[in-house]
């Protein structure tokens, strides 16, 4: 029988009073998890949306018992950086409590490193003799700052010419080689390849497309690489933007007249909303960039698609590289559990996640043993971890390299979409623009 | 009684009743005390914090730093995309705002005459006015595709080609205009209720006097409803400048800057590019054109708003 309790409502509010408070006292930073358990909490951010969350945090599952003390408390805002992560991550920052590891773009790094916010994770890696050449080199070394190392990759994302072979075949083009070193596939041979693939109808009207025009940065970048120019002078201690010299201007109007010129690519009118994905799959377009990311899309192409490196030119063959960091802030109170998670990641749970088709991995090793191997299209995955091998082109060391990217977009933005033909014009209005933000985002001397 | 008995007693009355207000009086404090802290702490102190903040310089990574009128003076001479945004955004809002007043007038007087249906088509047209924001970005964004849209598809039957609404300078803006349109029927309801109040003895007298449509349109319908239409050009100059989600997900203020409305540009200041100092000298040099362009509407409202109740006050 139950037995019925009387409450005044004095003695209510009370009650109520002190469970809030008591729940107040047990949120403040630490409390909680001393009185729940000796085991210490490490929180991680990531930006991912499904299915690559879903992924992750099951590749992540196993860690608490890998590692008995310490805890994972795994969160991830969907929609990349800007769609509310940065947001998220700032404002923990701000109010002094970060998670204990948290992705980052590399652009942001500079700034983190500037402030002095990161942990340095050398004499964790120096103590545990933690093979380091495993990633690429290029990446460990944007995450060094005078002798310190301060973060680990996240994943090493490499760009490639996605093709569909059939078009290929049937237009008798060559393909994409799938050899970082091959002599051919030159930027004659891309024209070439672009030239046979292009088809129009009685009309004039174009029919079949050879290749995409983007204006993803990290694309027309690469245009840049390949024809021998560069963005600034320095990467590492940037003083001037290059975009103006001939190399870097050469590449960009070989890249825009590709549409406007010779019409192998389709005009704004034709894709600018919809991207390449629609005419990729209703194969009226040759070939196009993308990373491991699209490879869901065209796992069920009904026809052949495979991966190829860019076309080599007067710069030798040239690609672009994510590599964007987890680092660990300086304020964390569980440094030790934010390396083993660090460990972790890049240890067996990258295994879980490369195998379940997340990402592309980090190390080498792991590359080839579950990346490359894996059987489903597209062909040619070893393009990417040759890309990643031979990755040469680091985002500028700058605080404000983000802020400079979107001068520098609105200006080839003119180029890609026919407002302005002339290359050379749209790289010296750049070059204006840019410099005195180069001299604000220096932050260290060489 | 005596008089000393009597004025004791009235004075206890008193003291009664003032007590009585008072608890009145801290009664309703306490019903709206949520609000005012709510205002307090949620709007007013960030306001004045960030009037603060745009005079110094804070990535809020690390401390602020005092900069004086700096951020103001980027702001207006040494940063040219403030004001092209700034004129990106009035653009707009010059052929949103009157086109979403008439439109969402006319579907009003339209669907307050007596047809079939009359509800089903209210409801139809009042629908997208309930959409989330980003739904109707992502859905727009197809409907605009030139090669596979629905837009331009409806062209090719007419035998015109559409061009790259998004993709091209010249018509990204013409296209959020369009997009705008499609969430007339939020005003559409507002004019409904303001046609309805308007009561019919007039258009009867009217009527008797011979007035034909037209005149009974602007001599009756477009004065009685005047206030509405202040209401609706007020709240719409507010709503349309403040245009953000669309070109936030759509274009991100392409291409070449000609979407680059000024809430996105702050907002990437802000949140991308961390200049919280600058982004707030952006927030208040906005809060005050908003707040001038208000008052100028306000000083016309007299020469083109009739209200009933002041013209009766007034005989």
């Amino acid at each position: 029988m139950s037995k019925k309790i009387n409450m005044s409502r004095r003695d209510f509010l009370r009650l109520t009073g002190m469970s809030s408070l008591a729940a107040g006292v047990y949120t403040l930073p630490g409390v909680g998890s001393v009185l729940a358990q000796d085991d210490q909490e490490v929180t991680i951010f990531f930006w991912d949306g499904p299915p690559l969350i879903g992924i992750r945090e099951k590749a992540l599952a196993p860690f608490d018992d890998a590692y008995p003390g310490c805890k994972l408390n795994f969160t991830s805002v969907p929609g990349g950086p800007n769609q509310g992560y940065n947001d998220k991550l700032f404002t923990g920052l701000a109010a002094g409590i970060p998670p204990d590891v948290f992705i980052i773009e590399i652009g942001l790094l500079p700034q983190f490193l500037k402030d002095d916010l990161l942990l340095d994770l050398k004499p964790y890696v120096d103590a545990d003799d933690y093979d380091l050449s495993q990633f690429p080199d290029l990446a460990i070394e944007a995450y060094t700052h005078e002798g310190g190392i301060y973060g680990m990759p996240d994943n090493v994302a490499s760009i490639a010419i996605f093709y569909n072979q059939d078009l290929f075949e049937e237009a008798g083009a060559m393909l994409p080689t799938a050899q970082w070193d091959d002599e051919g596939w030159t930027v004659d041979d891309f024209f070439n390849s672009c030239e046979a693939l292009t088809k129009t109808d009685a009309n004039g009207n174009t029919t079949q497309w050879a290749c995409d025009v983007t204006g993803w940065d990290k694309v027309w970048q690469t245009w840049v690489r390949i024809f021998g120019g560069q963005l600034v002078d320095d990467p590492f201690f940037p003083t001037e933007c290059a975009l103006n010299e001939a190399g870097a201007v050469e590449g960009l109007q070989f890249y825009a007249d590709l549409r406007w010129e010779y019409g192998f690519a389709p005009r704004p009118e034709a894709m600018a909303e919809m991207g390449t994905g629609a005419l990729m799959q209703t194969g009226r377009l040759g070939m196009f960039y993308s990373g491991s990311w699209a490879f869901p899309n065209y796992r069920e192409a009904d026809f052949n698609i495979a991966l190829g490196h860019y076309p080599s030119g007067p710069g030798g063959r040239a690609n672009y590289v994510y590599y964007y960091p987890l680092v660990v802030p300086k304020t964390t109170q569980v440094p030790e559990c934010a390396w083993n998670l660090l460990k972790f990641f890049n240890g067996p749970a990258m295994e879980t996640i490369i195998r379940e088709g997340g990402l592309q991995g980090t190390s080498f090793a792991e590359q080839e043993k579950w990346f490359v191997t894996d059987p489903l299209p597209p062909a040619n995955k070893h393009v990417m971890l040759d890309a990643a091998r031979h990755f040469v082109a680091p985002d500028p060391v700058l605080t404000n390299w983000g802020e400079i990217t979107q001068i520098m977009q609105a200006q080839i933005d003119l180029l890609l979409i026919g407002e302005e033909r002339d290359a050379k014009v749209v790289c010296d209005e750049i070059v204006r623009q840019v410099n005195p933000l180069i001299a604000e985002g220096q932050w260290r001397t060489g | 009684m005596s008089l000393a008995q009597f004025v004791k007693n009235q004075s206890g009355f008193a003291n009664l009743s003032i007590s009585y207000q008072r608890g009145e009086t801290l009664l309703a404090w306490a019903m709206v005390s949520p609000w005012v802290a709510g205002f307090l702490l949620l709007t007013a102190f960030p306001m004045v914090a960030s009037l603060a903040l745009s005079f110094f310089k804070w990535n809020i990574l690390s401390p602020p730093e005092y900069v004086g009128l700096a951020n103001y003076h980027k702001l207006f001479f040494s940063d040219p995309l403030p004001m092209h945004s700034l004129k990106i955004t009035v653009i707009f809002s010059l052929a949103s705002i009157p086109l979403n007043i008439v439109f969402g007038l006319v579907i009003a007087m339209l669907l307050n005459t007596n047809i079939r249906g009359l509800a089903v088509f209210r409801t139809i047209y009042y629908l997208p006015a309930i959409l989330s924001g980003v739904a109707v970005a992502i859905l727009w964004q197809w409907i605009f595709s030139s090669d596979f849209g629905l837009l331009n598809t409806a062209l090719r039957i007419f035998g015109i080609e559409g061009p790259a609404w998004l993709g091209s300078k010249v018509w990204v803006l013409p296209a959020f205009v369009i997009m705008r349109l499609w969430s007339v029927g939020g005003g559409m309801i507002i004019y409904l209720a303001g046609l309805q109040a308007i009561p019919t003895d007039l258009y009867e007298a009217a009527e008797i006097d011979g007035a034909n449509w037209w005149q009974r349109i602007f001599s009756i319908t477009l004065p009685m409803l005047s206030p509405t239409i202040f209401f609706q050009l007020i709240t719409g100059v507010i709503f349309t400048m403040q245009i953000f989600t669309e070109t936030f997900i759509m274009t991100d203020g392409g291409p070449a800057n000609a979407s680059l409305f000024y809430l996105l540009y702050l907002y990437r200041q802000a949140f991308q590019n961390f200049k919280m100092g600058y982004a707030s000298a952006l927030a208040w040099v906005f809060f005050l054109a908003i707040l001038l362009l208000t008052i100028i509407l306000f000083a016309t409202a007299k020469f083109w708003v009739y209200y009933e109740a002041e013209s009766e006050e007034d005989n």
